[in-house]
């Protein structure tokens, strides 16, 4: 039956002991026990932070001055750029008022050109309108 | 009967281990190193090879100690590594180097009645590829039920009972064929 010859290979195959000093020779190999990770790293967390110095920025100052100088050239070129908006709008403004003072003056002429034709003509000839 | 119900103690011994008591854990590897030592010898059938395994399973042990939750997890965990390092071992393992050394393949004082036999399923056992010998061994050596086993070897149940069909049908006809069964016992 295969029931008998599976009794039979659970007979057959027994757990055998372990031969002596295996268990010596296992604690033998073990590694030292490490600390859990959590632990281990807030050891080492107070540690560094016991024995570190504060780190020194070396960089901090010059950046600082660095930006303050962008900064300054930065306002002054949008000051200049500023003024000069203001400059060629002005400049642009008398131009315009120039060319209409212009316009203006020559049809004041030609007004007075027209009017000084006009006074200057000669009348009507008179002998027309004896004949008449 | 749970291996723990006879040593009450266990419990108290794993949590010590766990908490980094190294005599405690001394207890715990005396406890489980038989069937350790045993699952080595029967897949790699060489003492010297089965006394390196267990070292490294108890060493992985140590070192996984934190994660794992309960003794009963802690035998799971014993099987499934030692099962798996052993089959990874023998696929490694030149052919001639997996070949049982007779001298050192049962350890004098754990001879059972029938050495003849036990040394020639032994031999037979060490035929077999290395899943389904450690499917074997888990199933008759550990009495794993077959579930227990396909989560251990990380295989369908399905494979795991064609692998005891298989096994049994071999080993059953090779033992009648060494003369060390009668054909009608089990048949």
């Amino acid at each position: 039956m295969t029931d008998e010859f599976e009794n039979e290979l659970r007979r057959l195959m027994r757990p055998v002991d372990a031969p002596e000093g295996l268990t010596e020779r296992i604690m033998a190999a073990l590694p030292p026990k490490a600390m859990p990770a959590t632990v281990t790293s807030i050891v080492s967390a107070i540690e560094s932070a016991r024995s570190a110095k504060p780190p020194r920025n070396y960089w901090m100052p010059g950046a600082l001055a660095a930006s303050l100088v962008g900064a300054v050239l930065l306002g002054t070129f949008a000051a200049k750029k500023n003024d000069l908006i203001l400059v060629q709008r002005e400049e642009a403004a008398g131009l315009e008022a120039r060319r209409e003072f212009m316009e203006a003056l020559r049809v004041t002429s030609q007004k007075l050109d027209l009017a000084y034709e006009a006074v200057n003509a000669p009348p009507p000839a008179q002998d027309e309108e004896n004949r008449t | 009967m749970s291996l723990y119900a006879t040593q009450p103690e266990m419990p108290a011994m794993f949590a010590r281990a766990r908490g980094g008591d190294a005599t405690a854990f001394a207890s715990l590897v005396r406890t489980h190193q038989g069937s350790v030592f045993s699952i080595g010898l029967r897949m790699l059938q060489r003492r010297d090879l089965a006394e390196d395994l267990a070292q490294d399973v108890f060493l992985q042990l140590y070192r996984k100690l934190d994660s794992i939750e309960s003794l009963e997890h802690m035998g799971f965990w014993l099987r499934r590594v030692a099962s798996n390092l052993a089959i990874d071992r023998l696929r490694r393992m030149p052919f001639t180097a997996a070949q049982p050394d007779p001298e050192r393949e049962i350890p004098s004082e754990d001879k059972p009645e029938d050495p003849l036999m036990s040394r020639e399923l032994m031999r037979l056992l060490g035929e077999l590829p290395p899943a389904p010998r450690a499917v074997m061994v888990l199933r008759y050596q550990e009495d794993r039920d077959l579930t227990e086993i396909a989560t251990l070897l990380d295989m369908p149940v399905n494979t795991v009972k064609s692998h005891i069909k298989r096994s049994l049908t071999t080993l059953r006809s090779r033992m009648i064929g060494a003369k060390l069964v009668e054909s009608e016992d089990l048949s």
